[in-house]
């Protein structure tokens, strides 16, 4: 990442990109296909970033859809990234119920739990976790690209 | 995401590919159900051409694990690469698995 990372650092580039789905599980692998690919080419050779990106917005979209938008067959979730040479913001936003994102325990991963590791890896798997419960609801997470060595 | 399950001599593999997620893992319970109550002494699941999964996969698996034990049986995990492996090592998964 480090030439790519440079450039858009030194050109202040920011790349942008807003899409909509309905909120069914069905759109899901359209809608990580559509996140991986924007950060496929722009964090070309950080194959990580991409995976733990890509992880903790599957388990977020699951709780969209599952929790917040139970007994809604209607609804549609927003998606806007944002990124930048430093760090990768992805918005969630939907009007279901609100969903809690925050202040659980971690899992007794011990114990092997077969559910309930969804935020757990959402907040192990980004940096910052951030929700507003409303109309809409917005959940942000925000994942810098410098938390790790240089994977070249 | 498609799952093949082939069986000899008492064992039983499961070769999975595609996407093991929330959408995906109604699938493939009904097999697992199935390996299960065949009481297998050992059960190998192939993810090398699993290219995404959830924690709802992760769950799939994990059931398939504890029932398989508390039959007496082995499942090991195989193949694991890029985003599963990241997942599998993230819930310190990958040594119970034996991918390490």
């Amino acid at each position: 990442m480090a030439e790519a990372a440079k450039t858009r650092a030194t050109k202040g580039c920011v790349t942008r990109m807003t899409f909509q789905v309905e909120a069914s599980l069905h759109q899901r692998p359209l809608a990580i296909e559509l996140l991986s690919t924007v950060i496929g080419h722009v964090y070309a050779t950080d194959r990580m970033f991409r995976h733990e990106m890509i992880t903790a917005f599957g388990e977020a979209f699951n709780n969209i859809v599952i929790h917040g938008y139970r007994d809604k067959p209607d609804g549609v979730l927003d998606v806007e990234a944002e990124l930048t040479a430093h760090e990768m913001t992805v918005r969630l936003i939907d009007n279901g119920r609100a969903v809690d994102f925050g202040g659980l325990e971690p899992p007794d991963l011990g114990s092997m739990p077969e559910r309930g590791m969804g935020v757990y890896m959402i907040h192990a798997l980004v940096d910052e976790v951030a929700y507003s419960g409303g109309t809409p609801n917005v959940l942000s997470l925000v994942k810098r690209t410098n938390t790790r060595p240089d994977p070249r | 995401m498609n799952c093949v399950r082939t069986d000899e001599n008492g064992e039983s593999r499961l070769e999975i590919d595609g996407a093991l997620d929330a959408l995906t893992v109604r699938d493939i319970r009904p097999v697992i159900d199935a390996v299960v109550a065949d009481r297998p002494r050992r059960v190998t699941v192939d993810i090398e051409k699993l290219n995404l999964i959830d924690s709802s996969g992760v769950g799939a698996i994990v059931s398939l694990f504890k029932r398989v034990k508390a039959n007496g049986g082995v499942v090991v995990v195989v193949g694991a690469k890029e985003q599963p492996l990241a997942v599998l090592k993230l819930l310190k998964l990958d040594a119970v698995f034996g991918l390490t």
